[in-house]
């Protein structure tokens, strides 16, 4: 498979799906077509040679379409019900979405298998010894070059986290 | 290998539907999903860049974008849960209150 009609088939998945989750009305429907933009969006990381970045891509925003379908889900003003994803979703809308993020999945595995010494994610790819190339690159770019944005994100996270103990410690006291 | 003009045009368009969702929708999940599809349209800029310059750290501060658009959808989605909280409490209000007497 060329590099060019993989980086034309990802951008036109990213941007076709990207448009459709933001003028859609339905929330789980949003939710859904900005999984699939994700994904494509990890494939052309894929394709940058950036696998940790893909990598982290795909979990990150798994974790974060979670939070936002469990945001949604639990409030009725939203037009999400209790089956929200058996029922919520029209079929027309849901074949090929379905249909998009098995392709998108089959073309992470190919890229992933095809390069030699960073496809760490699927088994049998990459030769042990060969495997820090663009670990150890990604490694030293984060933790040597970024100290300070780094100790920003800790100290962000840690205040999410600390406001929200608070905030439900308030709720049961009350 | 794709020039990196493509992957400029592509985080282009991504930017622009983004701000034009985050700036016309009203519905809050909405307005999340385009604030991530703008910070996902810098981090493809981000790995482009790294990529033609043979160096990592943009892919390390594309990274660091990453988490922090987490963080901010978390924050995001919690102040809105918290907002949709607040409304329905005021709306249940004035059901909960006695009736005036005559």
């Amino acid at each position: 498979m060329s590099p060019g009609f993989v980086f034309y088939f990802l951008g036109g998945l990213v941007l076709a799906s990207a448009g459709l989750a933001v003028t859609r009305r339905n929330s789980s429907h949003t939710v859904a077509f900005f999984a699939v933009a994700s994904l494509a969006s990890a494939g052309l990381f894929l394709q940058l040679r950036a696998p940790m970045l893909a990598t982290a891509h795909g979990v990150l925003f798994v974790i974060g379409c979670g939070l936002v379908l469990r945001m949604a889900a639990r409030q009725p003003e939203a037009g999400i019900r209790a089956f929200w994803i058996a029922t919520g979703l029209r079929t027309w809308l849901t074949i090929p979405a379905v249909i998009a993020l098995c392709v998108a999945g089959m073309i992470l595995i190919r890229r992933a298998r095809s390069l030699p010494a960073e496809g760490f994610l699927v088994s049998g790819a990459a030769p042990a010894e060969q495997l820090p190339r663009n670990a150890s690159a990604f490694a030293h770019a984060v933790f040597g070059l970024y100290p300070t944005a780094i100790a920003a994100v800790v100290v962000l996270a840690l205040l999410l986290f600390l406001t929200r103990r608070g905030a439900r410690k308030e709720a049961g006291e009350r | 290998m794709i020039p990196v003009g493509s992957y400029l045009l592509l985080s282009f368009a991504l930017f622009a539907i983004g701000v034009l969702g985050a700036v016309l929708r009203r519905s809050a999940v909405a307005v999340l999903v385009s604030i991530a599809l703008i910070l996902n349209a810098v981090c493809i800029n981000l790995a482009a860049f790294a990529r033609l310059f043979g160096d990592a750290s943009g892919q390390g501060f594309a990274f660091l974008v990453l988490v922090d658009a987490l963080l901010q959808i978390s924050i995001g989605a919690w102040m809105f849960r918290s907002l949709w909280r607040s409304r329905s409490a005021h709306r249940q209000a004035p059901s909960d209150s006695p009736e005036p007497s005559a």
